[in-house]
């Protein structure tokens, strides 16, 4: 009798997991087994009819963003999978949360996939070496003949090229021209200076009801607020500029906000890159510093006109210090079984006309020149302003393009603590500053040690 | 007197009244935005609206090219289903042993097993992720629901020691005289009496597993096998341009199966700490 009841259960339990592996078990068949089958299928069609020479080929290729990217980048993979029959790629996409707590676990597992979207944080990865080089394939594979010279540097680490920039954008001050019209003062001259800027904030301020004339630029603002002056933060090993910069930059904001331009700390500190939750879309400021390929999540959240501005220029200098930055890459894995395969699709991802267009703005204006050229004639009135912002700092900025800083999390989050801790007045700017600068050096210090 | 405990008694009414409208406000917002157009979600925050929509549950529903999100909900059934049974059995199994029968170290056993709850997730993931690697097993659901096959939610069964422990010792001695073995006490003595704590559990693993994010995101690749956590983050790109609408309709959507069960099984948890109140 007890038996019995035990074999029930027991019988259950396989029920159980049978129920449950059975269902995945089928799709197990099509997608990680899809690597055994391509084995012994690539044996099968070479000895069967139509031999096609090429080994049959799964790529994994994994990206984040929202729907939109999601959709484009999918069609043009329908497209690549099309035109190359022997390949079949399993995208591996989800939104920002997670992919790189995502990323560093496959890593570690040995598992990546073989294709991975990049931001910023590119150089992280190739100090722990685990990304491809990929000189072996440019000129074969890849053609990077027609793609901007700073795109292909900002990849590059110890002379070699690392990643493919997938769309380029640039610094730039977001104005609310609906905001600007409500106060009744004119949209300025896109080439203005700090002297304007300050000016005509306050002016914002008094004639808007509950909107400040401006958002803090931070950290990103500090880096083109360098280059106008020919400084920079960090590039090639070295610290380009000095305590006495910082003490300049946080100056600025002090003055911004005493007189009434600037929103005041507890606005400020609300701020959140998410564009729909930004200040700018909340109307708490009517300028903000934005990345140029964010211009669309901006105005689709909102019912007021935006117009992209560059930073206003030094009156000594005269530049305005913004540069072209690569928004995201892509990079194949160090360990990946197809390396062409991986190279090619890269190659077609960014150089091949139809797969860009259906693409368009939605990681950057395009990284090849040509194709860029072709995208303009076809392009919404949204993107022809991104395409024309990048054309106006291309023409009037010879900055270079600045990475972020080594250990980039933790030197942003020093940077936000500083600007709090000036906005409460805990510390005087000189102070604050000072302590900043050292405290950078020793973390650079750190990072630096760790990469080599 | 009276009329003094009437107001004081409509005082605390009108008290919880406007203090649980101010808590369920974030949720109205959520329904109501899911209904507004994109542009006005967040540019005009208020609840009313001057035009209503319902291209973002259109937009959500068909999340991307080929998969919508009747998929996600399917395999997210599937899922929570799936641990839910399997913790119900095997967690009250293995709490059983530990409150009822006699076996060699089981003291030392049972520090294992609480050790388990105190060790960070984080600390385990990485070996885990490659067991389930060299198993062939990721992208599947495998790596989500065999493990609960094997009474690995801790917590669940210090919850179910508890309670068994608190069930008389003389029921199952009666049951023994009356020619129960070990299994058999299990199944019609120690089972039945112990509903509460199996709903408990059944309401929580639901819950945390229809919630869970990270190990979800981790284990599956493709879109194909998202679930609804997966699925609502495929809409969001903190970068670049979301589709907040559509993720509120879908969040309103994914939240119906986990009210109808928390509504359900509600009063038995209340009948759970009433019982447990009792017996002391």
């Amino acid at each position: 009798m007890k038996k019995w009841y035990l074999f029930l259960v027991l019988a259950f339990l396989t029920a159980l997991v049978v129920a449950c592996s059975s269902d995945s078990a089928s799709e197990d068949e099509e997608d990680t087994g899809s690597e055994d089958t391509t084995e012994t299928e690539s044996n099968d069609t070479e000895n069967d009819e139509e031999a096609s020479d090429k080994e049959e080929v799964t790529l994994r290729v994994a990206w984040w963003g929202g729907q939109e990217r999601h959709d484009r980048t999918l069609q043009v993979i329908e497209m690549y999978e099309e035109e190359n029959p022997h390949v079949t790629i399993e995208a591996e996409y989800s939104g920002f949360d997670g992919y790189f707590d995502k990323l560093n676990t496959q890593l570690a597992a040995g598992n990546a996939p073989d294709v991975i979207q990049f931001g910023g944080n590119l150089n992280d990865f190739v100090a722990r070496d685990v990304i491809l080089p990929l000189d072996d394939y440019v000129g074969n594979e890849i053609d990077t003949s027609l793609h901007g010279e700073s795109m292909l540097e900002s990849a590059t680490f110890n002379d070699q090229l690392f990643g493919i920039t997938l769309g380029t954008t640039a610094w730039g001050l977001l104005l609310n021209e609906t905001a600007f019209e409500e106060a009744g003062i004119s949209m300025p001259s896109k080439e203005w200076t700090w002297e304007d800027f300050k000016e005509l904030t306050p002016q914002l301020t008094e004639n808007l009801d509950g909107t400040y004339g401006t958002g803090d630029f931070g950290e990103d603002g500090f880096g083109v607020f360098l280059s106008q002056t020919d400084k920079f933060t960090y590039l090639d090993g070295e610290i380009g500029f000095e305590a006495e910069d910082v003490k300049e930059w946080f100056n600025l904001w002090k003055e911004l906000r005493e007189s009434g331009g600037a929103a005041i700390p507890e606005v400020q500190v609300s701020a959140t890159q998410t564009p729909e939750q930004s200040l700018i879309v909340q109307r708490d400021v009517a300028i903000e510093s934005v990345a140029s390929n964010q211009l669309g999540a901006y105005t689709g959240a909102t019912e007021d006109e935006f117009e992209l501005y560059p930073y206003p220029s030094n009156t000594e200098t005269g530049k305005n210090g913004v540069s072209l930055r690569p928004s995201q890459y892509f990079a194949a894995y160090k360990d990946t079984e197809h390396p062409e395969e991986a190279a090619k699709f890269m190659d077609y991802f960014v150089n091949n006309i139809e797969a860009t267009e259906v693409l368009g703005n939605d990681r950057g204006a395009p990284v090849n020149s040509d194709v860029r050229k072709n995208l303009i004639d076809q392009a919404t009135e949204l993107d022809e302003a991104v395409y024309s912002y990048i054309d106006l700092v291309s023409e009037t900025s010879d900055a270079p393009y600045v990475p972020n800083l080594p250990g980039y999390n933790e030197n942003t989050q020093l940077f936000t603590e500083t600007e709090q801790i000036i906005y409460y007045e805990q510390q005087s700017v000189d102070e604050a500053s000072e302590e900043y600068y050292e405290e950078l050096l020793s973390n650079i210090e750190k990072y630096e040690v760790e990469e080599e | 007197m009276n009329q003094s405990t009437n107001t004081s008694k409509i005082l605390t009414h009108v008290f919880i009244i406007v203090f649980g409208l101010f808590m369920l406000y974030p949720v109205v917002w959520m329904v109501t935005s899911s209904f507004k157009p994109e542009t006005l979600i967040f540019s005009s925050p208020s609840i009313f609206s001057k035009e209503w929509t319902l291209d973002n549950y259109t937009n959500g529903w068909n999340v991307v090219r080929n998969v919508n999100f009747g998929q996600f909900f399917k395999n997210s059934f599937m899922i929570s289903i799936i641990a839910v049974l399997a913790n119900l059995i095997t967690c009250s199994m293995a709490a059983y042993a530990f409150a009822r029968l006699k076996f060699p170290l089981k003291k030392l056993w049972f520090a294992c097993m609480l050790m388990t709850i105190m060790l960070p997730a984080h600390a385990t993931l990485i070996p885990q992720y490659t067991i389930f690697h060299n198993l062939d097993w990721i992208n599947t659901i495998l790596p989500l629901t065999v493990p609960k096959l094997l009474a690995t939610d801790a917590f669940f069964i210090f919850l179910m020691v508890q309670f068994f422990r608190g069930i008389p010792r003389e029921l199952d001695e009666s049951a023994i005289m009356d020619g129960c073995g070990i299994f058999q006490i299990y199944t019609r003595i120690i089972m039945p009496l112990a509903v509460p704590v199996l709903i408990t559990t059944a309401i929580f693993t639901f819950i945390w597993t229809w919630d869970d994010f990270f190990s979800q995101i981790l284990y599956l690749n493709t879109v194909d096998t998202f679930t609804v956590p997966l699925g609502l983050r495929l809409f969001l790109d903190s970068q670049g341009e979301s589709s907040w609408g559509s993720v509120f309709a879908m969040s309103v959507l994914s939240l119906i199966p986990i009210t109808t069960v928390f509504f359900i099984f509600q009063r038995y948890i209340v009948e759970g700490i009433a019982t447990t109140g009792i017996k002391g």
